[in-house]
């Protein structure tokens, strides 16, 4: 396996793994809004 | 979260995120992708996908979610209602007809590969598919085909169907029967908790292939190019001089445009059921990396990789033509050869089924909440109606079976060319016609994080430019060659297939039911005062849509 074809591919799965992982961080350390029942106009 | 429509609700943002998500993910993830990338150009095609991902995929499902959500604040939830409020008219109240017709139409026969999926999945759990390890790879390959044309009925029309119960009717007995509990159960205790469920379990499938494959080393000591090395090389390693080719930025732009899901009329429906201040940007942005992860992360490293330890350089090329040629002839005999094959066999096959019922799954929803607004059906009246629509739809695919081209006819029209149709009519009408600065405006509100500035110019200019030149491009190189397929090149003695012409028929039959029932619907809604042009803007919008114009 070459070095470039390494390169290209550590970077791009480390790219879509510490974005999904950063996603699901901020989704998942923030509660849900409670219901509110006046929210359309 | 509380609901705004008729007892339909999301129990949570992981929830919504989860089911786009699983909408996004499906077989291209794990079967497209990674021949597209090592047909143009290997790791180089991760430049121009990455950049197609920040100039479409991204700024297209923020928009989406977006008019989804801002729809359902004024008590729509299909495509043709809400395009009509942002489009400010008829014309793309029409146009987002086909936005119920993409899932719909795609629905006709992606529930028939989700129970091919099944299938292998069961044949592999129950003992293998018959391969015989002996032979040549060619022989092999071959042996793999003739059991995909016998599943699929690609021989010859109505192959599935007489001469008793094929065992592909059961198991489409049995996606079909699933599909429709799952929409009969509503969107939280159906779809939600479904793709909560599922999503993990595919990764985990997914996670356990993925080990196996990495670790298979060299299996055959006298075959040193056969290994997991050389697998990820032939994924991975870059060609720059393909970025000079055109056709290698429209297949990587192609593949994320058709991987999220964006321009299908599913998100823009599952986000209509959000209150109208619900977090809506970091959530795009989550489902559609996740739809990333499963595709580079997952998809970028097992199917090549095992294709090129077991059959070699050589096969793999001749193999990754379609998903599939990849999918069910290639890989089947893969795990002819790989230790506990029939298991990591049934693995694989489990984990694509469930990629694809959590894809299937939101076909349904957006075709249900159409009929239900539209025609003022109950919950179960709209689900009865679906379900005819796709009996009859899955019928007509099961029956015009050989060579696939029902199929391929029904996935290249709607499955393909309308999806740009109804994306180019979305992020025309969203920064456009309702105006980028009010548009954004509403997809922050409540948002966990801001979008760049940058991106108005880019959901302005960049990605209404970028998708009409990836549409031209695409038109230019594909329709040409489709077109002669079907007509023989205008030859006498090679007329065209009639599974073509019925699957048009199908096409323009579906079309025009979806235009009448829009029509019944705009009258329905006018009747009822509801904002069916898109005429009365709320004042918080106004206000706020003035300040970032300030701003910029």
């Amino acid at each position: 396996m070459t070095i470039l074809a390494m390169l290209f591919m550590c970077t791009a799965v480390l790219s879509v793994v510490v974005l999904t992982s950063w996603c699901y961080y901020r989704i998942l350390r923030t509660p849900d809004k409670p219901a509110d029942k006046s929210d359309s106009c | 979260m509380s609901s705004n429509s008729n007892g339909q609700a999301w129990g949570s943002r992981l929830g919504i995120v989860l089911a786009v998500s699983g909408s996004a993910v499906g077989l291209g993830n794990f079967l497209r992708f990674p021949g597209n990338a090592a047909e143009n150009g290997g790791g180089a095609f991760l430049i121009p996908y990455f950049i197609a991902f920040l100039l479409l995929g991204i700024p297209i499902g923020w928009a989406e979610w977006t008019m989804g959500r801002y729809g359902g604040r004024k008590g729509f939830h299909s495509a043709p209602a809400i395009m009509g409020l942002w489009g400010r008219g008829a014309v793309a109240r029409y146009m987002g007809s086909f936005g119920v017709l993409v899932p719909l139409v795609v629905y006709f026969y992606y529930v028939m590969i989700e129970s091919w999926c099944l299938s292998y999945a069961w044949s592999y759990a129950s003992g293998g598919i018959g391969i015989d390890a002996g032979q040549s790879v060619a022989a092999q390959v071959a042996a793999s085909g003739q059991y995909f044309s016998a599943t699929t009925g690609a021989g010859a029309d109505g192959s599935l169907i007489r001469g008793g119960w094929h065992p592909t009717l059961i198991f489409w007995g049995i996606t079909f029967t699933l599909n429709l509990y799952f929409l009969y159960r509503g969107l939280s205790r159906g779809i939600e908790t479904f793709c909560r469920w599922a999503m993990p379990a595919m990764a985990l499938c997914a996670l356990i292939v993925l080990v196996r494959v990495l670790t298979l080393g060299t299996p055959d000591p006298n075959l040193p190019d056969q290994s997991v090395a050389a697998g990820l090389n032939f994924m991975w390693n870059p060609d720059f001089a393909a970025l000079g080719n055109f056709q290698t930025w429209l297949a990587a732009t192609g593949q994320i445009f058709f991987s999220l899901s964006v321009g299908f009329g599913v998100i823009i429906n599952y986000a209509s059921y959000l209150k109208k201040d619900d977090e809506i940007v970091l959530a795009s942005l989550t489902s559609s990396a996740t739809n990333e992860f499963f595709e580079v992360a997952l998809g970028g490293m097992i199917t090549l990789t095992a294709a090129v330890v077991f059959l070699g350089l050589v096969a793999t090329q001749a193999n990754i033509g379609g998903t599939f040629s990849t999918g069910f002839s290639a890989l089947p005999v893969v795990f002819v050869h790989m230790p506990l094959g029939n298991f990591f066999g049934a693995v694989w096959f489990f984990m694509l089924f469930l990629a694809a019922i959590t894809s299937s799954l939101s076909m349904l929803q957006p075709t249900k909440a159409f009929f239900e607004e539209a025609l003022g059906l109950s919950h179960k009246g709209a689900t009865l109606v679906v379900a005819g629509l796709c009996v009859a739809g899955n019928l007509f695919v099961l029956w015009f079976s050989k060579g696939l081209v029902a199929l391929d006819t029904l996935d290249f029209w709607v499955g393909t060319f309308m999806i740009f149709v109804v994306a180019g009519t979305q992020i025309i009408c969203f920064s456009w016609v309702f105006g980028v600065d009010k548009a954004l405006a509403e997809a922050q509100r409540g948002a966990q994080i801001g979008i760049p500035r940058i991106f108005r110019f880019i959901i302005k200019y960049v990605s209404p430019t970028y998708l009409i030149v990836i549409f031209l491009g695409f038109c230019w190189y594909n329709l040409p060659p489709y077109v002669e397929s079907v007509i023989g090149g205008g030859d006498p003695a090679t007329p065209t297939d009639r599974s073509v012409i019925y699957a048009w028929l199908v096409i323009l039959g579906s079309i025009t039911m979806l235009m009448v029932v829009t029509a019944i619907g705009t009258r329905r809604w006018r009747a009822a005062g509801m904002d069916v042009d898109g005429e009365r803007m709320p004042d918080d919008l106004q206000e706020s849509s003035t300040q970032i114009g300030r701003q910029t």
